[in-house]
C-alpha cells in the first residue's frame, strides 16, 4: 500500500518541462532528466491548458527522445571507471548527469461528446509542467472498450506500463464490422494474438459468432473453451466445431464459372467459351445450384463441337475431351468438391459458436475456392436475411452478424495475382459492414498480401517485422500507424504488438495477455525429437533388424533368396 | 565596529573594486580571514554619507545606501617583495624605528558589485551609483545576504548571476558555486532551485572544461 501511494505521488510529480513546439503542428518538446528511465518510446503524457474555461489534460505520446547532456566521450575511456566516478573526483558529485529532449506527438484532451481526442491545435507554453499519465487515466481514455463488458476484447495491457497496469480492450464493434488485420512475422505471436482476440469473441460478454479458415490446423486448442468456467455464464457456454478436411464438403453446384475456372488450370481459349456455355446449359437445364458433376459432364458434350449425346462419343472433340478430364481431375478425384453434400451455413454460424475449418492436407487453389465459395454464400445470406428475402426456417437464413477470421490471408488475397478469394473478401471488406459480415485477416507476409485488401482492414494489430517489403507495404497501407510506430516494428519482441484504428482511441503498443487455453501454434523442437529417436526408435529399430538377420536364409532351385 | 574589513582604495570597473583590508595600525583587531574571504558578501557605503577613510574611523549604519558586493579576488602588496639588498635594520627594529614602512604591506580584494541598497530596500543589478575611494567596506550579516537575495515578490532571487558569468573571468563559475552553496544554507527551502543552478554551473565548469 505505502509502495502504491509513493507511486502515486511520483505520477503526480512533473516529469519534465515543456521546451517549445516540435517540427510539426501537433507536436511539443519537452526535457527532463528521467532518472527512473520512465519516459519510455511510446509512453503517454500530459500538460494541463484551459480548454472552453476549463483545465483540461492534453494527452500525448513520446515519440523521440534525444539526449542533450551527456559525459563527455573522453570520460568513457575506461570501461573500468565510471564516468560518474570521474565527475564526482572533478568535483561535480551531483547525480543529474544526462538530460533528454523528448518530442511528443499530441493526441489531445478526450472529448466525452465525440468519444474521440480533439487536438488543442496549440502547442503548450513553454516551461510547462509535463506529467506522466496516471494508469487509471490511461485505462479510461485509451481503451474504447471497457474490459469484461459487452463488446469488449480485452488483448493485452500497455507495454510501457507494468503488466496489468493499463489493460487495453478494443472495441469489437469496431473490428467485426470494418475488419481487422494481423500483421507479423513467423514467431512473433500472431496465432497466438488470433487465439486471444477468438477467446475473448467467445466470452458470456461476447457470444459471437466466428468461422476461422485454419490452413494449419494449429487452432484445436480452442475446443478447451467449452470446458472452462471463465467462458460460462448463466447457461451460456461456448461451442467449438471443427471441421477437418475430410468433413470438408462443398457441393459442385454452388461453385461459380469463376470458381471453376480458377480450378481447371491452363483452359485454352475455346475451353474457357466452352465451359461458360456447359455452366450456363447446367444451370438452365437443371436449376441454380442443382446440378452434379455427370450433369456438368453432359453439359460440357451438349454445348461442344462433337457429336451429341451422352455418351462417350463426344469426347471425341478434343476440346470437350479435355475439359471433362480437366473437371474429373479438380472435382472428380477431391473428396471436398460433392454432388449433393454441403455444409449448411446453420452448421457453421451460430452465436456463441467458434467454427474451425481446417484446410492442412487441402491443394492450394482448392483452398482458395473453398473460402471464396464459403465467405460468398455467408455474405449472400446476409444480404438476403438483412433484406427480408430469407425468413425463419429458410435456408441459409442467418440474421445475426457474423465474424470470419483467416490464416495465411496472404494466399486468400496474393498481391500481383488473381485468386478466386481474392475478390470477394474484397466485396466483403467493402460492403460486409452493411450487413454484418467482417473479416479479420492474419498474414506473415503483407508484401504478397493485396494492398487494397489490407487497407480496407481498419483496426491493424501489426507485430514484430523485419522484411523492409513487409515495412513498406504496412506504411502504404496502414495510415492509422503513425511513421514513429512503424519504426518500432523491428524492435518488437514476441507477444508484442501495436494496434491502431477503429478499435482503440490511439495507437497502442500493447503487450499481448496470457492465454486462457493453451496455444496450439508451438514450433516442433527438432533437437528433441532427434533426440527421441536415439534413445527410443534406434534401439527398437535395430531390435526389428537384428530379429530379421536371425532368419536364416534359404536359396530355392531357382537362386532366389527366401527368409 | 568589527564588520567592517576596509576601504576601497581603486576600481576597475564600475562594478570592479578593490578595497584594502585594515591593517594592524588602522584597527586593534584586524578583520577575521572569513570576512573577507572568496565569496564574502559585502557593503561599501555609499553617498550622501560622507566617505570614511581610515582615520576618521566613521562607519555607515546597516540601512544606508550602500552598494552590495562580493569577493572574488585577493591580492597581497609588499613593496619589499624582490628587494634583496642590504639593510641596516632588522625586521624587529624596524618595527619599533619605522613602523609607517611596515604598513605598505597591505592586503587587498576585489570586491564585484552585484547590487545596492537604498530606501527601497536591496536591489540586484548594475548600481546606478558608484562607491569613492575610502568608501567603507563591511561585512554583510546573514540576515542581509537573506534580503538581498528575495525580490519584491520574496522570491529567491539571483538576478546578478548572468552579469557575472559574462565577466570572462576564470574565478567567476567558482565563484558563483560558492554563491550557490552558501545561499543553499540560507535557503533551504529553495534548496532544488539552487541545486539545478549549481548543477548547470558546475557541469559547464567542471565537466565540460575537463572533457
Amino acid at each position: 500500500m505505502e509502495q502504491l501511494k509513493t507511486r502515486d505521488k511520483k505520477l503526480e510529480t512533473p516529469v519534465g518541462t515543456v521546451k517549445g513546439p516540435g517540427e510539426t503542428l501537433h507536436e511539443y518538446t519537452f526535457i527532463a532528466p528521467d532518472p527512473d528511465r520512465q519516459l519510455k518510446h511510446g509512453e503517454f503524457v500530459y500538460y494541463t491548458a484551459p480548454v472552453d474555461g476549463s483545465e483540461r489534460r492534453i494527452l500525448g505520446r513520446i515519440t523521440a527522445r534525444t539526449a542533450v547532456k551527456l559525459f563527455p566521450d573522453t570520460f568513457m575511456a575506461d570501461p573500468s571507471v565510471s564516468p560518474h566516478t570521474l565527475a564526482a573526483m572533478l568535483g561535480y558529485e551531483s547525480d543529474a548527469t544526462e538530460l533528454f529532449e523528448l518530442t511528443v506527438t499530441v493526441l489531445g484532451y478526450y472529448n466525452e461528446n465525440l468519444l474521440d481526442f480533439t487536438n488543442p491545435r496549440v502547442p503548450p507554453q513553454g516551461g510547462a509542467p509535463v506529467f506522466i499519465a496516471e494508469n487509471e487515466m490511461l485505462t479510461d481514455l485509451l481503451s474504447r472498450g471497457c474490459q469484461g463488458e459487452l463488446g469488449s476484447a480485452y488483448v493485452g495491457d500497455l507495454l510501457s506500463r507494468d503488466p496489468g497496469a493499463v489493460p487495453v480492450a478494443l472495441d469489437v464493434r469496431g473490428f467485426t464490422s470494418t475488419h481487422l488485420a494481423i500483421i507479423a512475422s513467423t514467431g512473433s505471436g500472431k496465432s497466438y494474438l488470433a487465439g486471444v482476440l477468438l477467446e475473448e469473441l467467445m466470452m458470456p460478454y461476447n457470444r459471437a459468432s466466428v468461422l476461422v479458415i485454419d490452413p494449419h490446423g494449429e487452432y484445436d486448442t480452442m475446443q478447451q473453451v467449452q470446458n472452462l468456467e471463465s467462458f460460462r455464464e448463466q447457461g451460456y457456454s461456448p461451442k467449438v466445431r471443427i471441421f477437418r478436411p475430410h468433413d470438408l464438403r462443398v457441393r459442385i453446384s454452388s461453385l461459380t464459372l469463376p470458381d471453376l475456372r480458377y480450378l481447371l488450370t491452363n483452359l485454352s481459349e475455346k475451353m474457357h467459351y466452352q465451359l461458360g456455355r456447359a455452366y450456363r446449359y447446367a444451370q438452365r437445364t437443371w436449376g441454380e445450384d442443382k446440378y452434379t458433376l455427370e450433369q456438368l459432364y453432359r453439359a460440357v458434350r451438349e454445348v461442344g463441337d462433337g457429336a451429341q449425346g451422352e455418351d462417350e462419343a463426344a469426347d471425341d472433340d478434343p476440346t470437350t475431351g479435355a475439359l471433362i478430364w480437366r473437371l474429373g481431375a479438380a472435382l472428380g478425384g477431391s473428396g471436398i468438391f460433392h454432388d449433393f453434400e454441403n455444409i449448411e451455413l446453420d452448421e457453421l454460424f451460430r452465436p456463441g459458436m467458434c467454427t474451425l475449418v481446417q484446410l492442412n492436407e487441402v491443394e492450394p487453389r482448392q483452398q482458395q475456392v473453398i473460402v471464396a465459395a464459403l465467405l460468398r454464400r455467408v455474405y449472400q445470406a446476409r444480404i438476403d436475411t438483412e433484406r427480408g428475402k430469407l425468413q425463419r426456417g429458410d435456408r441459409n437464413y442467418v440474421p445475426f452478424p457474423v465474424y470470419c477470421l483467416l490464416e495465411e490471408a496472404h494466399n486468400f488475397a496474393p498481391a500481383n495475382a488473381d485468386a478466386v478469394s481474392s475478390n470477394q473478401l474484397k466485396i466483403i471488406l467493402s460492403e460486409g459492414r452493411k450487413f454484418g459480415v467482417g473479416v479479420g485477416l492474419i498474414s506473415q507476409r503483407p508484401g504478397r498480401l493485396d494492398s487494397d485488401v489490407l487497407s480496407q482492414c481498419m483496426t491493424q494489430c501489426i507485430m514484430r517485422i523485419t522484411n523492409p517489403i513487409d515495412q513498406n507495404r504496412i506504411a502504404e497501407s496502414v495510415e492509422s500507424v503513425g511513421r514513429d510506430m512503424l519504426k518500432e516494428l523491428p524492435a518488437l519482441s514476441k507477444g508484442q504488438v501495436i494496434v491502431s484504428g477503429a478499435s482503440v482511441n490511439t495507437p497502442l503498443m500493447l503487450r499481448v495477455r496470457a492465454r486462457r487455453t493453451d496455444h496450439g501454434g508451438e514450433d516442433i523442437n527438432a533437437p528433441a525429437q532427434w533426440r527421441h529417436w536415439f534413445e527410443n526408435e534406434q534401439p527398437a529399430q535395430a531390435a526389428d533388424n537384428a530379429l530379421f538377420a536371425e532368419k536364416e536364409l534359404e536359396r530355392d532351385e531357382d537362386g532366389m533368396l527366401w527368409a | 565596529m568589527t564588520d567592517q574589513i576596509g576601504v576601497i582604495v581603486n576600481s576597475n570597473s564600475h562594478i570592479d573594486y578593490v578595497c584594502q583590508l585594515h591593517g594592524p595600525l588602522e584597527r586593534e583587531q584586524r578583520p577575521p580571514p572569513d570576512a573577507y574571504a572568496f565569496g564574502s558578501f559585502v557593503a561599501i557605503s555609499l553617498p550622501p554619507f560622507p566617505a570614511t577613510s581610515p582615520d576618521t574611523g566613521q562607519s555607515p549604519t546597516a540601512d544606508a545606501p550602500c552598494l552590495i558586493g562580493v569577493v572574488y579576488n585577493s591580492m597581497l602588496v609588499n613593496p619589499n617583495f624582490t628587494n634583496l639588498g642590504p639593510r641596516l635594520t632588522s625586521q624587529s627594529e624596524q618595527t619599533i624605528f619605522s613602523p609607517d614602512l611596515l604598513d605598505e604591506t597591505a592586503t587587498l580584494v576585489g570586491v564585484l558589485a552585484l547590487g545596492w541598497q537604498d530606501s527601497a530596500g536591496p536591489q540586484q543589478g548594475t548600481p546606478r551609483l558608484a562607491a569613492e575611494v575610502g568608501a567603507t567596506v563591511r561585512r554583510l550579516t546573514g540576515e542581509e545576504i537573506k534580503q538581498f537575495h528575495r525580490d519584491a515578490r520574496g522570491q529567491l532571487s539571483l538576478r546578478y548571476a548572468a552579469a557575472i558569468l559574462a565577466l570572462n573571468n576564470t574565478l567567476v563559475p567558482a565563484l558563483l558555486l560558492d554563491i550557490i552553496d552558501r545561499l543553499g544554507t540560507l535557503f533551504p527551502k529553495e534548496q532544488a532551485i539552487l541545486q539545478v543552478m549549481r548543477d548547470n554551473v558546475a557541469w559547464k565548469s567542471i565537466v565540460r572544461q575537463a572533457g
